[in-house]
């Protein structure tokens, strides 16, 4: 009788501990996620003129997502697979394309945030950063749907 | 009964003749053509209108006037080998004459008379005036000839066969020049003709039957790319499509290649924008305009 108190005792904080873990890295994915999506509608509002061009702003964006895209590579740990996501399997079953993508989006920050030295080389250079979204969201076989049904859960 | 084996075997001969006759390419005369001088500007216009450096520009370098070809597309009938379209003599269309060019592109016929595989879109070109396409070739040859010799098509059997292509075109071919309709704005009809013409959005965006044609009914709707890899997006006003975009935004992403929903556009579409960022806002605002005007048509990319 003890045993089994004692075993389920065990299991249940075992569960436990690992429902919370999950929980706490989607939850992290998500808030680094909608910081990522605040940066890239500031800077496209300034890309098509709705918002006056800031180039601290734009420099600030592109650092966002330098620092910011690094943490998905461990945030998708296989505890914290399912939930309320919209990660696809694919995450879990193709890892070395997806951190690839998350390589590619780091890089072209980088380089845009060392060739951005006014108006015209943010908007000449602008573009191929935000095409990097692309790399995971996709209407077919992505990391994450298309950007539009991921933006439908952005808390701006 | 003998007569029953005469007749079948006259009535055999009379489809075959048909069948010879209805897929023989169509070609113009030489000379036809009166002569003319060419507006190189609407030239250039169409030929960033039309994407020809897309596909033709040669793979490896960055130069997109360089058009010597070599872009294999592998596709489900095999892989296409994209041809040097420079104004090389040897190696290009340096040598073409007018007509020629003009077969090529509004009926689909090579210069040796043979028919053309779709993966050229002249499904589209055929829209165009002889005019338009008369100054777009004169642009060609304002570009510099590349040596490359130009490789022949991989492709499948029965795919291989290019008189069958001429069966092909009976069924996808209309050989109809654009015609604007008169009850709707200048604006709105240049657009229709940017995108239904030169610009060819439907040869991607829209679904492809089992023969390779664009099926009518969800023409713009969405569909996998020629190489089966990527869901190419429904344009259309339809919840599946870009019903929440607005003209202006469709007018910037054909600029600068940026989506409304914050993101950019990527691979081949990327390829497109580099062209249409290089035409008028005006043509843009009016391709916009007409892509706003298309009808709603369910299609999204399929479930895995």
């Amino acid at each position: 009788m003890h045993r089994i108190v004692v075993t389920t005792i065990v299991l249940a904080l075992g569960a436990t501990g690992v429902w919370a873990q999950n929980l706490e890295a989607i939850k992290q994915r998500q808030d680094a996620m909608q910081t990522i999506a605040r940066a890239s509608a500031a800077n496209y509002n300034m890309m098509i003129g709705k918002a006056p061009i800031d180039l601290a702003k734009v420099q600030a964006g592109l650092k966002t997502f330098q620092e910011t895209m690094p943490k998905f590579k461990d945030l998708f740990a296989d505890n914290a697979k399912g939930g309320d996501s919209q990660a696809t399997p694919k995450v879990w079953a193709e890892r070395a394309a997806f951190n690839a993508a998350l390589e590619k989006f780091i890089a072209d920050s980088k380089m845009a945030a060392s060739g951005i030295k006014d108006e015209e080389s943010f908007k000449k250079q602008y573009p191929a950063v935000a095409a990097g979204c692309g790399g995971c969201h996709k209407e077919k076989d992505g990391f994450a749907p298309k950007l539009g049904d991921s933006l439908k859960r952005v808390k701006w | 009964m003998r007569f029953v084996a005469k007749a079948l075997l006259v009535v055999a001969a009379l489809a075959l003749a048909a069948l010879y006759f209805l897929t023989t390419p169509s070609r113009l005369r030489a000379g036809s053509l009166q002569p003319r001088s060419a507006d190189l500007a609407n030239g250039a216009t169409l030929f960033h209108a039309g994407g020809c450096a897309s596909c033709h520009a040669t793979p490896g370098q960055d130069d997109k006037q360089r058009l010597g070809g070599g872009l294999a597309l592998a596709t489900a009938f095999g892989t296409f080998k994209v041809p040097n379209i420079s104004p090389d003599r040897r190696s290009g269309l340096g040598g073409w004459t007018e007509e020629q060019f003009v077969d090529a592109m509004r009926s689909g016929t090579g210069r040796e008379g043979e028919h053309l595989y779709p993966a050229f879109p002249y499904t589209s070109y055929q829209r165009m005036p002889v005019d338009d396409v008369r100054d777009l070739f004169a642009f060609l040859a304002t570009l510099p000839p590349e040596t490359r010799a130009s490789e022949p098509h991989a492709l499948r059997f029965p795919f291989n066969v290019r008189l069958g292509l001429g069966l092909w075109k009976l069924l996808y071919l209309d050989g109809k020049t654009f015609a604007g309709d008169p009850a709707k704005s200048a604006e709105l009809n240049r657009g229709a003709y940017l995108v239904e013409g030169p610009g060819h959005c439907a040869e991607c965006h829209s679904p492809r039957d089992m023969f390779g044609g664009i099926v009518a009914a969800k023409r713009f709707a969405g569909g996998i790319d020629a190489e089966g890899k990527e869901w190419v997006p429904n344009i259309t006003q339809h919840a599946d499509g870009i019903s929440g975009w607005s003209e202006e935004e469709i007018a910037l992403m054909l600029e600068n290649g940026l989506t409304p929903s914050f993101g950019g556009v990527a691979s081949t579409m990327a390829d497109v924008v580099a062209n249409t960022g290089k035409l008028s806002p005006q043509d843009r605002a009016a391709m916009a305009g007409y892509i706003k005007s298309l009808p709603p048509r369910a299609g999204r990319a399929p479930k895995e």
